[in-house]
């Protein structure tokens, strides 16, 4: 049991990047049923902030990142230590797949550890994501 | 879940065991016939269905349903899933209703209401369906409606995305329901063709409307009882029809209901010689059929027995299906009948009917009707041919029609039914064989004699009572109806072809003209 002190809240939140209508709101609210701690950001740079600050996982559309420059991301990606391997979960569109999600996708897939879930999902799909997601870095060293 | 969670309900339905249920459990459906059919009404306290295919009346039927309520003073709720107030009103505005005292609840889901309130992530199930379902919760038990309409669960049924998530809801919300007064009419388009059994099996009551688009005519419109549990209602398909106004619903006659009240009286023809070919007459409480080809005098025998009837002050009901009340007039003149004071003081009450607009069922409940407003003694369905028209499925002709003659002979009405025969002379026959319904059947021939073509006249059948079994001649004159005497010198003459055996003389005419 992690004690709950600010820091480790901070790097076990989640960060949700979901732009469309009630999307965040909706997570958020699913996630905090589950006592799970969560920052809605609010563009891009703002999940970079928060990246910054300290995160157990970040959740992010496709549609957030796609035609958008992750240049920063990827090295921030880069510029995390060996064991952390930070997990990302991109909510692909309805009907996507892994083939048509774009160069972004790509580029970030190269760079860290992608889970891709594709949307409408299931709600206990995603807390189970989300919580395995979560459990890595604490296994770690 | 998501959104909205709603305590778990014990799903056993409060018993109502087998007693049946009384009057005061009902609640009427704002429609005399739905609720004859319904022995009642819709049950009170209950969840009904509503179903059918897009535009058969679904809604008609339910906005009736809850101005009936609202004029009764009662709270009603109208909650509308697929359709604007907007919408509502411009259907209100089309049949000249006022909408003024119903609140209505467009309950359109959150997800389709504004963008800002979309959501991408989550089924709907999760999310909306919840939201929806609360909604209307809310709703209701703000409001406290006496009767509520949901219209219409096919957009519950997507929200919830699987059967068994819908089922659960459908469960849900019967016993939210459960618990309050209102009396529920649910909307259910069965676009998928097949109806929701699933659904079925929890409500009340299940109320089937159908359309039948015929090659020929106004499309003909049907209802069905599929189940009311607790409750003798009228099973199979009851006709009706879309008007302004609303729904008009004409129950499947079914003469046993009626009581019954022996016949005596008979009606003379007006042609003394045809009463005694008759043996007597015909009588009141039962039905003659009149058959033979077209001309042969079919129409002019009935439209006789008709004004003899209403000179003696009795009144008759007059259904042309194949002429126009005009020509009627025209040749009930031509007979030396002058039949427009009689209709003038609605002793004769003729009526057109277009067989390629009027349903079977609105027909017999016309007639059931007239029989009981106008106090009537004679009915004349003229023609038979007409009214098989009006069967898009002719296999049930002769049920109906028995229907309708066991209610009129119980009626203490004699009914006359006109059957064209095809084919003038020669080999004649007939569309459809009901001389097994009818009480007495009078046939009627051409035949060819000393130059002239001339009508035979025979009585073929009679139930109840003797007859001649000559055949004689008929003719029609400006003096009515005349009857020779029998034709025993002839042979053949049913046949139409007619060999001359003896010498007998004709029927003398004072002028040359006959009349057909």
């Amino acid at each position: 049991m992690i004690p709950r002190s600010a820091e480790a809240d901070l790097c076990s939140r989640v960060l949700i990047l979901a732009p469309v209508g009630r999307d965040a709101a909706l997570t958020q609210s699913l996630l905090r049923g589950a006592e799970l701690g969560s920052r809605v950001c609010s563009s891009l740079g703002d999940l970079q902030l928060n990246l910054a600050q300290g995160a157990g996982v970040a959740l992010v559309v496709e549609e957030a990142l796609i035609g958008q420059d992750i240049g920063e991301l990827v090295e921030w990606i880069a510029r995390q230590p060996s064991w952390s391997d930070f997990p990302f979960i991109i909510l692909l569109g309805p009907g996507a797949s892994a083939e048509c999600g774009g160069h972004e996708l790509d580029v970030l897939q190269r760079a860290g550890n992608l889970t891709l879930l594709e949307r409408p999902v299931g709600t206990a799909t995603l807390l189970s994501a989300v919580r395995a997601a979560l459990r890595a870095p604490i296994s770690g060293p | 879940m998501l959104a909205a969670s709603y305590g778990a309900r014990a799903l056993i339905e409060p018993s109502n065991g087998a007693r049946i249920l009384k009057g005061s459990d009902r609640v009427s459906s704002g429609f005399a016939g739905l609720d004859e059919i319904l022995g009642g009404g819709f049950v009170r306290r209950r969840l009904h269905v509503v179903e059918g295919r897009p535009g058969t009346g679904k809604t008609t039927l339910a906005m009736q349903f809850v101005m009936a309520g609202r004029d009764q003073s009662e709270t009603v709720l109208y909650v509308s899933m697929s359709e604007t107030r907007d919408e509502l009103q411009t259907v209100a505005n089309s049949h000249g209703w006022s909408l003024e005292g119903i609140q209505i609840c467009e309950l359109v889901p959150p997800d389709i209401a504004a963008d800002r309130n979309r959501q991408t992530m989550f089924r709907s199930s999760e999310v909306e369906l919840g939201e929806t379902i609360k909604l209307l919760f809310d709703e209701i038990e703000r409001i406290n409606p006496a009767r509520v309409v949901i219209d219409s669960l096919s957009e519950m049924r997507l929200l919830a995305e699987s059967p068994l998530r819908y089922r659960r809801e459908i469960f849900s919300l019967k016993h939210f329901l459960g618990h309050r007064e209102a009396t529920v009419l649910v909307v259910d388009d069965t676009t998928s063709g097949d109806p929701d059994l699933q659904l079925h099996s929890i409500v009340h009551g299940v109320v089937t409307l159908e359309e039948l688009a015929l090659d020929y005519g106004a499309e003909r419109r049907r209802l069905r009882v599929a189940k009311m549990r607790g409750v003798k209602f009228r099973g199979g398909y009851h006709d009706f029809a879309i008007r302004t106004g609303g729904l008009e619903i004409f129950p499947r006659l079914v003469a046993s209901d009626q009581t019954r009240t022996p016949p005596t009286e008979v009606l003379p023809s007006g042609s003394e010689q045809l009463d005694t070919l008759l043996g007597g007459g015909l009588r009141r409480g039962s039905s003659a059929l009149l058959i033979g080809p077209a001309g042969s005098g079919k129409s002019s025998i009935a439209l006789s027995i008709a004004y003899n009837a209403a000179m003696s002050g009795k009144s008759a009901l007059l259904y042309a299906f194949d002429e126009s009340a005009e020509s009627i007039r025209e040749r009930a003149a031509g007979l030396g009948m002058s039949i427009d004071p009689l209709i003038a003081s609605g002793k004769i009450d003729l009526h057109e009917i277009d067989p390629a607009e009027m349903s079977p069922g609105e027909f017999t409940a016309l007639v059931c009707r007239g029989v009981i407003e106008r106090d009537a003694s004679v009915v004349v369905i003229d023609s038979l041919n007409g009214y098989l028209q009006a069967m898009p499925q002719e296999r049930f002709l002769s049920l109906e029609i028995h229907q309708l003659l066991a209610y009129l002979n119980r009626q203490r009405v004699l009914t006359i039914l006109i059957m064209a025969q095809h084919g003038l002379v020669g080999a004649v026959e007939s569309p459809i064989d009901l001389s097994y319904l009818s009480d007495a059947v009078l046939l009627l021939r051409f035949f060819e004699a000393q130059g002239t073509v001339r009508k035979a006249i025979s009585v073929v059948k009679k139930r109840v009572g003797t007859h001649e079994d000559t055949i004689r001649e008929f003719r029609l004159s400006a003096q009515g109806l005349q009857v020779g005497e029998p034709l025993s010198d002839f042979q053949g003459v049913m046949s139409g072809i007619p060999a001359y055996v003896g010498s007998q003389s004709m029927i003398k005419s004072a002028d040359d003209t006959t009349l057909g």
